[in-house]
């Protein structure tokens, strides 16, 4: 392992989460490391635990063993937030005392009880990803920075993505766009690839369904085009029944990235629901409990539109 | 199948829930037929016929040299054993007279215990794993074998010759065990089988034939002139001279029954193909093969004689064959006389011959450890030449797509990969893999090659080594270590550190070496002190199993015909099983096993350091307390021991304690060398130990309960590797001792969902991954390719299932063949996920 470059060493990074062998995020077999926090608040998020910046506690009720067995978390917790059902003899956690201070973690045996985040140095991070490295080379693979939205850290991730690079690894990220420039372009001038989100057309539909306008996302995407003609850009949409799943928008995202010819690709994301027990464990509810999947007859038509705008013929 | 409706299906997931036949690509109506009459036939039978005709000759010799009295032996076999032809056979030669699966007695073997052993079996009858034997064949064994075998056979006297500890703790306390059962705490094979896995030279016997090795036997024979040569060699020329008159004698009345057969049909068809199969038979394999149809039978012939020669414990290998049939393949397709299509059904006769041959011993011990029928006469392809050029050829292709139509677990197999394995050919791998029988399984030059030759093998020989047995390899003409090792249980090596040398599930008796309360260890430094005084001592004892086993082997078993096929026993004129006195040149490489539990130690002795030295969460009491009650009203620190770290996460000290145990009987091994210098080899190749091996293991500081299986093979335990398989295999990579020259193969199981290797991505992926496993110099990897839906549900309707070919240990077998506790350790696999 080569040392850190110098200053990047110390930077430290709010990190939900390192996930290894993905090859749905970017080229080859690739790792990918999620950051905490989000400027987005889609309703079909399956990342929940990632939007908000700070660590925070989350319970699997399922892999409680119960007061009778355990309540060893009980005895920590310094705000009374814990307490037991008589139905099930198993702990809950009342949410609107509980302060994210982390103390009654370490406490249980099952891990019922965790923590989503925590701060890392670049390099314990890429220590970790490196682990992957003979497959980066085998596969065309390498780092995916994802989240929440990984340039809300512009230090920490210019620095890791900087760094990894340094060491020969391929960078990519995954990114909305919803930041101040600055903050995006300190980021992407380490990235190799950036894949990045056109989730609605319409301003106001965005504003409804993730939260804010897309003014800014749009134009950040446009600066960043230009500002990078070497790096690689993929346009995505998370294709959502009723919210996004038209010709419409698929044409108007068409129409946007065309022109720029390093925008090599635009991808389609089918909505899953992998996220919903998330929701359970962070004591939030999950908004689009009856949405249905995305027929694959859509799914077909829209990205037949969009193979057609690349010029690719069906093989 | 209680499937998701959008869950990626195998191609045999498929083929079992669209009720095909063919699982890929196309198969003849003949072989087809074939093989639903052989599973029709139901569990496998014993087959008496070969024990009786060796028991007859051994009574009529005894006195004279052992190696004569086997080829005489073998003779009389091959004179009087039943010749029979089914339909539709193109590939002749077996030693039953049923279609369907047999199983060959060996009472020179185990004859003592096989009237205990043949009523183990009957009373077992329906149980998945019992094999058939019927009242006449009950008779048999009681009137005729028993008592003619009863104390004379090598099990018997093997495990009288044992010094009283060492036999201890294998057969434990009881005087009268004959080997019956084993401790599982060291389970010793050399009771189980003649010979290891091994690989008899075939592509001598194509090119040469018998008669041509009958000459080479008769000149050396006539050269002998020192007396010390006439009174010790010669009896092994005139063996291996009888023996080939034999081999040829038994293919000869096969032509004969052909040809009486043929005269006797009225399907004009049926008629020419008996009159080509006697043909065939009365030339090879007395003489050079001329076609590859010949060859294909002449091999055949030899794989079967070597069988009823001996019981080769993970089997007679059937070597690399894409290398040794090519010429002749090469020649008939230049010629006119083959297509790559009847090349396959060739091929495919060829593997149903060898899945009604099963290996089952008459000691249930065995049987548990080989749950399935195992056996895995392993068909080598891929690899390199001996000038260092791919080797991988036409044939290669021929055979890897013969397996792919058949739902059955034969052949086995094995493709060896290297640098330069070309894409298109790791891209067949891959697909085949993908098929979900979990073969072909992968052997790696890059580890095999520079092992051989730290070993002291030229590089040429290195390179045309073959896959053998379950995960290891073998030199056909270079290696003689033809004898069983023994095996050691991790898990039970844990029990033994922390209990004071004591064993629970035997009532506490004392196994190992006492090595004290761990309540006064003060650092984790004695703890791991206490494992290594264990581990050393179970090693020595496993040591002394071999050393007493080659001692007694030349007065107990023999194996002209393998012999004769191996240079350096035809250059000594000495049957291979004298290996104990060292072959100038031998490449002799004996063995400690482990039976599982390797993670399961490693991750009990991380719970200790992490838990009670280094967070101090636990105390000694709280710890020994709850596993003396496995773990009852103590499911918080059962839970706390789970979560500790574990191996197989890239967690570094976690994995440089699997590298400390490696080590620890490497050093052991290479300071206690055999008398010519070469040291025992580590190896671990559970095959299904690891599951009764579980059974008499308590509790374990990793929150396994008692009983459970240990871990299997260099794998992490079960479902406790959560990073992926770039992290797994980082891991076992580190935990691995590959630089010594004293670590041989490991087995490496891989567990992965066939949505994780849909389409061309996923063959990529695939690809991808075998390349990184061969760069970082694992020996061995295979993969079950399967949704953990379809093996529940099989659990639920084996009726639905019984051709469902799960991957093993080095072998595939069916899954509903298992017992439910191997079932489970199946389903509890790690199955590798892929983000």
């Amino acid at each position: 392992m080569s040392a850190t470059a110098a200053g990047a060493a110390g930077v430290t990074g709010r990190v939900l989460n390192i996930q290894h062998f993905c090859t749905n995020d970017g080229p080859g077999i690739r790792t990918t490391v999620f950051l905490k926090g989000c400027t987005l608040r889609c309703a079909w998020c399956c990342n929940p635990e990632s939007i908000r910046p700070k660590p925070e506690l989350a319970f699997d009720v399922r892999k409680c063993i119960g007061e009778k067995e355990c309540g060893l978390c009980l005895k920590e917790c310094p705000e009374d937030a814990l307490y037991v059902v008589e139905a099930d003899g198993k702990v809950r956690v009342n949410w609107d005392l509980c302060t994210d201070c982390g103390k009654c973690v370490p406490a249980c045996p099952t891990e019922a009880l965790f923590q989503f985040g925590r701060e890392m140095t670049v390099e314990e991070v890429l220590a970790e990803v490196e682990q992957d490295a003979a497959f980066y080379q085998e596969s065309g693979g390498g780092l995916t920075l994802s989240g929440g939205e990984c340039t809300l850290q512009p230090e920490f991730s210019a620095a890791l993505l900087a760094e990894a690079r340094r060491r020969g690894i391929n960078t990519a990220i995954e990114t909305a766009g919803n930041v101040p420039w600055d903050y995006f372009q300190q980021v992407l001038q380490h990235v190799d690839i950036v894949m990045h989100d056109h989730k609605l057309t319409d301003p106001g539909r965005h504003k409804r369904w993730a939260g804010v306008s897309n003014a800014r996302i749009l134009e950040n995407f446009r600066r960043a085009y230009t500002t990078f003609p070497q790096t690689r850009f993929v346009a995505r949409t998370p294709v959502i029944p009723g919210v996004n799943d038209d010709e419409e928008h698929i044409r108007s995202v068409l129409a946007f990235i065309r022109p720029y010819p390093n925008v090599v690709d635009y991808q389609l994301l089918p909505y899953h629901r992998y996220g919903e027990g998330k929701y359970g464990f962070l004591g939030r509810v999950y908004a689009l409990k009856d949405f249905p999947s995305v027929p694959a007859e859509t799914l077909r038509r829209l990205q037949g539109i969009i193979d057609e705008a690349f010029g690719r013929t069906k093989p | 199948m209680s499937q998701a409706a959008d869950a990626v299906l195998s191609s045999q997931e498929r083929a079992i829930l669209e009720g095909r036949k063919v699982l890929h690509g196309t198969a003849s109506e003949r072989v087809l037929r074939l093989l639903d009459t052989i599973r029709a036939y139901g569990p496998p039978r014993v087959t008496l016929d070969r024990a009786i005709y060796f028991t007859e000759s051994f009574k009529a010799t005894e006195g004279q040299p052992l190696v004569w009295r086997w080829a005489k032996a073998l003779q009389h076999i091959a004179a009087n054993i039943p010749v029979t032809i089914f339909d539709d056979e193109l590939i002749v030669g077996r030693p039953n007279t049923w279609l369907g699966r047999y199983s060959l007695v060996y009472p020179e073997l185990d004859g003592t215990i096989m009237k205990a052993g043949a009523e183990a079996f009957i009373a077992a009858k329906g149980a998945p794993d019992a094999i058939t034997v019927t009242d006449e064949d009950k008779r048999i064994i009681d009137e005729v074998l028993f008592p003619y075998w009863d104390g004379k056979d090598f099990c018997r006297n093997f495990i009288k010759a044992l010094p009283p500890d060492s036999r201890h703790i294998t057969f434990g306390s009881d005087p009268d065990n004959v080997g019956v059962m084993q401790t599982f705490v060291v389970v010793s094979t050399s009771t189980m089988r003649h010979s290891q896995n091994w690989v008899p030279d075939f592509g001598k016997m194509l090119t040469r034939g018998c008669k041509g090795l009958r000459a080479e036997a008769l000149a050396r024979l006539e050269a002998l002139e020192h007396p010390r040569d006439l009174a010790l060699r010669k009896p092994f020329y005139e063996a291996a001279i009888i023996t080939c008159d034999a081999l040829s004698l038994f293919a000869r009345r096969y032509a004969e029954r052909a040809a009486e057969m043929a005269a006797q049909t009225v399907n004009p068809q049926r008629r020419k193909e008996l009159e080509e199969i006697a043909a065939i038979c009365a030339w090879v394999p007395e003489n050079p093969a001329r076609t590859f149809r010949e060859a294909i039978q002449a091999q055949w012939f030899t794989q079967l004689f070597a069988r009823l020669e001996e019981l080769v414990g993970g089997q007679v290998n059937v070597g690399r064959m894409d290398q040794y049939l090519y010429p002749t393949y090469k020649k008939d397709l230049e010629e006119g006389r083959i297509t790559p299509e009847a090349a396959q059904e060739l091929f495919q006769c060829l593997w149903l011959n060898t899945m009604q041959s099963t290996e089952s011993q008459m000691s249930p011990a065995a049987a548990k450890g080989r749950q399935g029928f195992s056996h895995h006469e392993t068909v080598t392809i891929g690899g390199q030449t001996p000038d260092g050029f791919d080797a991988t050829n036409e044939l290669s292709y021929v055979l890897l797509e013969s397996t792919r139509p058949l739902r059955t677990s034969y052949p086995e197999l094995g493709a060896r990969i290297h640098a330069n394995t070309p894409e298109r050919f790791l891209h067949a791998v891959a697909e085949v893999i993908k098929d979900g029988k979990g073969s072909p399984k992968l052997l790696n030059d890059e580890f095999m090659v520079p092992w051989f030759m730290g070993n002291g093998v030229e590089r040429r020989e290195a390179l045309d080594y073959a896959i053998s047995g379950c995960s290891e390899s073998r030199l056909p003409n270079r290696e003689t270590g033809k004898t069983g090792n023994s095996m050691v249980n991790y898990g039970a090596i844990m029990e033994m550190a922390l209990r004071d040398g004591r064993i629970k599930f035997y009532n506490d008796e004392q196994f190992g070496l006492r090595t004290g309360d761990p309540r006064g260890f003060a650092t984790f430094d004695e703890v791991w002190n206490a494992y290594r005084l264990q581990l050393e001592n179970v090693v020595k004892h496993c040591m002394i199993h071999v050393y007493t086993a080659l001692a007694l082997k030349p007065k107990y078993i023999a194996a002209p015909l393998t012999s004769l096929l191996h240079d350096l026993a035809m250059e000594q004129g000495r049957d291979l099983h004298t290996h104990g006195e060292y072959f100038p040149g031998a490449l002799d490489a004996s063995c400690i096993d482990g039976m599982g539990g390797f993670a399961t130690a490693i991750d009990s002795l991380a719970a200790i350091k992490h838990l009670i030295y280094d967070t101090k969460r636990l105390s000694w009491d709280q710890l020994l307390d709850a596993m003396e009650r496995n773990w009852e009203g103590s499911e918080a620190i059962r839970q706390i021991c789970l979560h500790a770290p574990k191996y197989g996460n890239g967690i570094e000290w976690v994995d440089a304690i699997g590298y400390r145990i490696q080590r620890t009987i490497m050093e052991y091994a290479r300071s206690h060398p055999k008398p010519h210098g070469q040291s025992f080899n580590l190896r671990l190749i559970p095959i299904t130990f690891h599951v009764p091996a579980g059974m008499v293991t308590m509790a374990t500081p990793n929150g396994r309960p008692a009983g459970e299986y240990l871990s299997d093979g260099i794998v992490p335990s079960h479902g406790m590797d959560t990073k992926g398989p770039t992290v797994t295999l980082e891991s076992i990579a580190r935990a691995t001792c590959h630089i010594y020259r004293e670590h041989r193969e490991d087995l490496l199981n891989m567990k992965m969902s066939p949505a994780n290797v849909a389409g061309e991505a996923g063959t990529r992926r695939l690809m991808q991954l075998i390349r990184v496993w061969s760069s970082q110099k694992h020996a061995h990897i295979q993969f079950n390719i399967i949704n953990r839906e379809s093996l529940l549900d099989a659990q639920k309707h084996p009726e639905k299932y019984r051709d469902l070919v799960v991957r093993i240990a080095g072998y595939c077998a069916y899954f509903v063949d298992l017992t439910p506790a191997q079932q489970a350790e199946i389903i509890a696999r790690t199955e590798e996920q892929m983000g």
